[in-house]
């Protein structure tokens, strides 16, 4: 049960990350790939004040804040102005620092030792943990309101707007970078500051956890998601991190060969997830005009149909298998044709 | 709203595609830009509206109170908020608003659209709200409350975008090219109205130059890079360089 | 006077599979306008498929060059055939190609990781040479990939430059439509463009896998230099990203002979944030 209030915490920590990807992707357009610079940096900051120089964690909290609104700053004032390639290199670029940076000052970080351990800000015997992640909840739930209300306020329909064609509304007098500032600096903060609230739960921080990996998760559930839905983020860490990290390696019977190949069987699975969402449904499991009240039916079609296509590749699969050459020439010259036709209209 | 241009040049690459002497812009009502293709009529509204980074040269605005501001030490959204507002030659558009939205946000000024507004929900304004639903009832969309979907539809949404900033100095670039004629007519019924209520002067770029003659009570006429000839349309009219140039041959 | 020597050497040295990298990438982002993480593999799998050939087979490692570089250009054509043809033509955009391609590559390496495991796996070396010169030691090893990389280097330059074939390279890249009427047939070219570019992420990967060891994350760590090499180089210039690769080889050579190697790292990082911040909107 402890285990699983950890994992719970986790997804939390997810989809609140998801939610301030949500605000820089989903709604202003900016590609920030360097989720993990910003969350690694909340978290290590809050592990070295904590432990190296003994705050409370108020204070760190409070310092860490601070430090991710200089830095995000400085960041947004870096990659905005930028070809929208250019900002996902330099922010991955920005995310690798910070992972370089967490292994080399070891005077701080500890290194590749690890540093720890990091409190919770409160204890009271056998409830804290619960007690932590209703704190959490709270926060994201107030996230995701946040959300909510922004898809359907002035500013929101400004953001979608600058998203949609900066040029057009920088000439009708929106001062387009500022805003962009604005929400990206919110943005990455709240990054940091979960990655601050992520540190009491880890206890013990090392290098191996500010890895592309986690950008990499954040992204897959907002574009499983749907990156244009207010909703998306939830839906998408639920799908993506709610099934594997929770149901599949707490739940599902595992021997303990296979449990060591799940989490590399899972980054597996996410790329081919998000390569086939992006080809063949752009919008993500919920278009950006899904009405509420279609979340589900929309996420339950979605999933009777991945089972239905798992289903038939298993099956041709089998066939091919067993009978290599019946189909093989009459697809492989539909395919042709097919290629021809497109070649010629473009 | 007056605006002056002093030896603006622009050249890309070492070569001159603009160079503009001295000129005035939005002091005669309706005015009407004309020239032939590559003349440098995109590059000069592009100037004016500070899109385009002058190479020299100095664009002055005449405000209110008589005292000229220069604008080259603006960027374009603030040139924009001063009065300067331009429609687009090729359709431009915000896909994932609906038209009412795309008007509202538009309309919205930048304090009430700000941070704060995450908590206002409901139409924030009933004088604007009022103001769209009268524009929206005088040009025929589809749904307003829908996405523009025809090109037409993308067009005329983009000039009203415009009207509801209300600009000091409208420019509108080619404003008839994927419009049907009914709705141009209409749309310069709007503008004439503006005009004659002094909210505003306008300058129309235009190759059809009908509606030039119908509309404009003065006209520039631009040829490789420089103002060549400007005056009543009659006169206009009557040049034999704008003959030669333009419209003889 | 000898610590330039010294970094100007070693740079060289250890810049040959960047080199490479660099050269192969820049093709790519050239012709299609996207940034294409999934090229990293392409190092990786070179490197293993040279494992494969020189350690399950037996082949020597001078044999199993050309081989692994070919086995990871058929790749990277698969994954143009597979992946990014069929996306360019529903029409996904370039910031969302490189998601995509992000995307291939986590596919790729956790494919890997699945297959073969994840242990650190050492080449079968040849006997190897010291020499010295101008007071600084290098192993045969060394000249070698150097001399193959130069060849290799100077081939794909005078491909792009000098012949029909990189005219239609170009021609493709600055104006699909007009390359279509004029009788080029995209479709050839950009199958040899993808296998060239695919062949040289493989003799890249096979260098690195050869001076220090192979892994599934090799390709990843390498990738992130690699388009800030060809991108710093220019869009589409071979020749800058040839330049750039070397320049980043001898200041990684400098750093590192005075502090960590790692700061090497964070310094280029961040020289890379900055010229992209200097560059603006305009990418190259």
């Amino acid at each position: 049960m402890a285990y699983l209030i950890f994992t719970l915490s986790l997804l939390l920590i997810y989809v609140g990350l998801a939610l301030a990807l949500h605000i820089q992707f989903g709604l202003l357009g900016i590609a920030n790939f360097g989720v993990v610079g910003f969350w690694g940096l909340g978290m290590y900051a809050m592990g070295v004040l904590q432990v190296q120089l003994d705050m409370s964690f108020v204070d760190a909290l409070f310092l860490v804040l601070v430090l991710s609104i200089a830095v995000s700053w400085l960041m947004g004032w870096l990659v905005l102005r930028l070809d929208p390639q250019a900002t996902l290199c330099a922010t991955i670029a920005f995310a690798a620092i910070v992972s370089l940076l967490v292994v080399t000052e070891k005077w701080a970080t500890m290194g590749v030792v690890g540093l720890g351990t990091i409190r919770y800000p409160f204890r009271i015997g056998g409830g804290t943990e619960y007690l932590y992640f209703a704190f959490l909840l709270a926060v994201v739930v107030g996230l995701q309101i946040l959300v909510l209300r922004l898809h359907r306020s002035p500013t929101g329909k400004l953001l979608q707007a600058i998203r949609d064609n900066e040029e057009l509304c920088a000439s009708l007098g929106k001062n387009t970078f500022q805003v962009k500032m604005f929400w990206f600096v919110i943005a990455s903060v709240v990054m940091c500051l979960l990655g601050a609230l992520s540190a009491p739960l880890n206890q013990f921080l090392t290098p191996n956890m500010i890895v592309p990996s986690v950008t990499f998760a954040v992204w897959i559930a907002l574009i499983l998601g749907g990156k244009g839905h207010s909703l998306g983020a939830v839906v998408g860490v639920f799908v993506t991190f709610g099934l594997f990290d929770i149901l599949i390696e707490t739940y599902a019977p595992v021997s303990p060969e296979l449990a060591v190949v799940v989490p590399n069987m899972k980054l597996f699975l996410y790329g081919l997830l998000l390569m086939a969402v992006l080809i063949y449904r752009p919008t993500g499991l919920l278009a950006p005009t899904t009405p509420p009240e279609h979340v589900w039916a929309e996420i339950r079609s979605a999933g009777i149909a991945a089972g239905r296509g798992a289903m038939t590749l298993f099956q041709n699969g089998k066939n091919a298998i067993q009978n290599p050459n019946t189909n093989q020439p009459a697809d492989s010259t539909a395919a042709q044709e097919n290629d021809g036709a497109a070649d010629g209209k473009s | 709203m007056k605006l002056s241009a002093t030896n603006l040049t622009k050249s890309y690459t070492g070569h001159p595609v603009l160079d503009i002497q001295n000129a005035s812009f939005g002091g005669h009502g309706i005015e009407g830009l004309i020239g032939p293709n590559g003349a440098g009529k995109s590059t000069l509204l592009g100037c004016l509206t500070r899109r385009i980074q002058a190479t020299t040269g100095d664009v002055r605005l005449d405000g209110d109170d008589g005292v000229p501001t220069s604008l080259m030490g603006y960027q374009s959204y603030e040139v924009a908020r001063m009065g300067l507002v331009k429609t687009n030659q090729r359709i431009q558009n915000f896909d994932s608003l609906t038209i009412r939205d795309s008007l509202r946000m538009a309309a919205t000024p930048s304090d009430k659209q700000d941070w704060r507004s995450v908590w206002t929900l409901a139409p924030i304004d009933d004088a604007l709200e009022a103001e769209i639903a009268t524009l929206l009832a005088r040009f025929p969309f589809s749904d307003p409350d829908g996405y523009a979907m025809s090109g037409g539809e993308k067009k005329l949404l983009d000039i009203l975008r415009c009207v509801i900033v209300k600009p000091k100095l409208f420019l509108m670039d080619e404003p008839t090219a994927g419009l049907p004629d009914e709705i141009t007519q209409d749309v310069m019924k709007l503008v004439r109205e503006k005009v004659d209520a002094g909210e505003m002067t306008v300058m129309i770029i235009e190759h059809d130059l009908d509606l030039i003659w119908k509309n404009c009570s003065y006209v520039h006429f631009l040829s490789e890079g420089s103002i060549l000839f400007e005056g009543k349309p009659d006169a206009v009219k009557k040049n034999r360089v704008v003959a030669e140039k333009y419209m003889g041959v | 006077m000898s610590f330039i020597i010294d970094a100007i050497f070693i740079g060289v040295l250890q810049a040959s599979p960047l080199i490479l990298a660099a050269m192969g990438f820049t093709l790519i982002y050239y012709l299609n306008g996207f940034i294409n993480f999934g090229y990293g593999e392409g190092i990786t799998y070179g490197a293993y498929f040279a494992s494969f050939l020189n350690l399950s087979l037996g082949m020597s490692f001078y044999l199993s060059i050309v081989p692994a570089a070919m086995m990871t250009g058929a790749v990277s054509v698969l994954t143009y055939l597979y992946v990014f043809r069929p996306a360019i033509r529903r029409g996904v955009k370039p910031a969302e190609l490189i998601i995509l391609s992000v995307g291939l590559s986590f596919v790729l390496r956790y494919g890997l990781i699945l297959m073969v495991g994840a242990e650190n796996v050492f080449l079968d070396e040849p006997p190897i040479a010291f020499f010295t010169f101008a007071g600084t030691g290098a192993t045969s090893l060394q000249f070698i990939a150097l001399i193959l990389v130069f060849t290799f280097a100077f081939n794909l330059y005078w491909l792009i430059y000098h012949t029909g074939f990189g005219e239609k390279v170009r021609g493709l890249a600055d104006n699909p439509d007009l390359a279509q009427v004029s009788g080029i047939d995209p479709h050839r070219v950009s199958i040899s463009v993808w296998f060239i570019a695919g062949s040289a992420a493989g003799l890249a990967g096979i260098f690195q896998g050869v001076f220090a060891l192979v892994n599934p994350l090799m390709g990843w760590n390498l990738i992130l230099i690699t388009v800030m090499v060809s991108i710093i180089g220019g869009v589409g210039s071979v020749r800058g990203a040839l330049i750039a690769a070397v320049l980043a080889g001898i200041l990684t050579a400098a750093i590192t002979l005075v502090t960590k190697p790692l700061y090497a790292e964070v310094a280029l990082l961040s020289a890379f944030i900055f010229i992209l911040w200097r560059r603006g909107p305009r990418m190259a």
